[in-house]
C-alpha cells in the first residue's frame, strides 16, 4: 500500500503540472498591428467582427499606434489565421499578432 | 456610349472578388441618407464579402423632375492600407428604371443605369477623394458629373471618440449652365453614426446621415 502511495503522489504532481502548463500557455491577450487603421467609422467593423467571437472577452481600438487589443475569455483562445482573417474581413491588413499571457 | 455603359456595369458586378472590397465589413449593413439642393438620396447596402456590396439605390432628382429606383453592386477595386494611411479605389454601379415628372416625359418610365469611379486617400488628418459617375436614363436624362473634396480634420480623436472634418466639396456638371457647385460642409462621425452638414455657393443645404450595422 505504501509503495503504491510513493507512485500514486508523483503520478498525480506530474499530471497536475502538465494541466497548469497548458493553461500557462493560453494567451490571455493578443495585440495586432494592423496597417490602414485611420478611421473610426470604418473601424467600428473590427469591433462589430470580434465581438462575434465566442472566445472574446473585449476589444480595444488604439488609431494613434494602429493597435487592435484583443482580451481573452479564461482558458479560451484563438489563433493567428482566425484572427488574420477576421482583420481582413474588417479591410485591414495584419502586420504583427504579438500574444501577451 | 451605351454599350460602354452596360460593359462597365457587367464589369462592376463580376470583377473577381479578389480585386474587390466593399463599403462595409463581411457580413454588415449600411444605411445612407443623402439630402442636396438637387437630390434626395436613400442607399441601403448589404455586404456578402469584404470584397462587394450589394443594395438599393433610390434617387429624386429635383430639377430634372425624375425618380431613379435601382440596384446598386459597389466593387472596392483596389484597397492600399498604410502605416499610415488609407487609399482606395471603386466602380460603383447601378441599373434600374427612371420615372419622370417632367413636362414632355410626364409618367414615362424609362431603363436607366449609372457607373462611377471613385478614388479616395485619408490619413488621420487629410482627406481627398474624386468620384465620377454617367447616368443614362434614355430621354429623361443622360449626364456626367464629377466632384473633389478635400477634408482636414482639426484634431485626431481615439476609437469612441466624436470625429470632427472641415470639407470642400466641388462638383462638375459639364452639361448645366452653372456647371461648378461649390459646398463647404461639416462631417461628424462617433461609433456608427456619421453625419454631414453643408450650405452650398448656391444657398442650398446638404445634410448627409450614414448608420451601420
Amino acid at each position: 500500500m505504501n509503495n503504491f502511495r510513493y507512485l500514486l503522489v508523483p503520478l498525480l504532481l506530474c499530471f497536475s503540472l502538465t494541466v497548469n502548463a497548458g493553461e500557462k500557455d493560453l494567451p490571455s491577450e493578443i495585440h495586432v498591428s494592423v496597417n490602414g487603421l485611420v478611421c473610426d467609422f470604418c473601424a467600428q467593423s473590427i469591433q462589430k467582427l470580434f465581438s462575434k467571437e465566442e472566445s472574446v472577452q473585449a476589444v480595444d481600438i488604439n488609431m494613434d499606434k494602429g493597435m487592435i487589443k484583443i482580451e481573452l475569455k479564461d482558458g479560451q483562445n484563438i489563433d493567428d489565421m482566425r484572427v488574420t482573417k477576421l482583420i481582413t474581413d474588417s479591410g485591414y491588413n495584419v502586420e504583427r499578432i504579438n500574444r501577451v499571457e | 456610349m451605351r454599350f460602354i455603359l452596360i460593359f462597365i456595369i457587367f464589369f462592376g458586378i463580376v470583377t473577381d472578388s479578389s480585386f474587390a472590397r466593399p463599403i462595409s465589413y463581411a457580413g454588415g449593413w449600411t444605411i445612407m441618407f443623402k439630402n442636396d439642393g438637387n437630390l434626395n438620396r436613400v442607399h441601403a447596402h448589404f455586404s456578402p464579402t469584404h470584397k462587394l456590396s450589394i443594395g438599393h439605390n433610390l434617387e429624386y432628382w429635383h430639377d430634372e423632375e425624375f425618380i431613379l429606383n435601382s440596384l446598386q453592386i459597389n466593387n472596392l477595386v483596389k484597397r492600399w492600407n498604410k502605416k499610415n494611411s488609407q487609399a482606395n479605389f471603386y466602380i460603383k454601379s447601378g441599373i434600374g428604371l427612371a420615372y419622370s415628372d417632367k413636362s414632355n416625359f410626364d409618367g414615362e418610365i424609362k431603363l436607366s443605369g449609372f457607373t462611377g469611379i471613385s478614388y479616395d486617400w485619408e490619413n488621420r488628418s487629410y482627406f481627398i477623394k474624386y468620384q465620377n459617375r454617367y447616368t443614362d436614363a434614355d430621354k429623361i436624362y443622360d449626364a456626367f458629373m464629377q466632384s473633389i473634396t478635400f477634408g482636414l480634420a482639426p484634431y485626431q480623436g481615439d476609437f469612441g471618440d466624436l470625429h470632427t472634418w472641415l470639407m470642400l466639396k466641388i462638383e462638375h456638371k459639364p452639361e448645366n449652365k452653372e456647371n461648378f457647385e461649390v459646398t463647404p460642409l461639416f462631417r461628424f462621425f462617433k461609433s456608427v453614426h456619421l453625419v454631414e452638414l453643408g450650405l452650398n455657393d448656391r444657398g442650398k443645404f446638404l445634410f448627409n446621415y450614414f448608420v451601420r450595422f
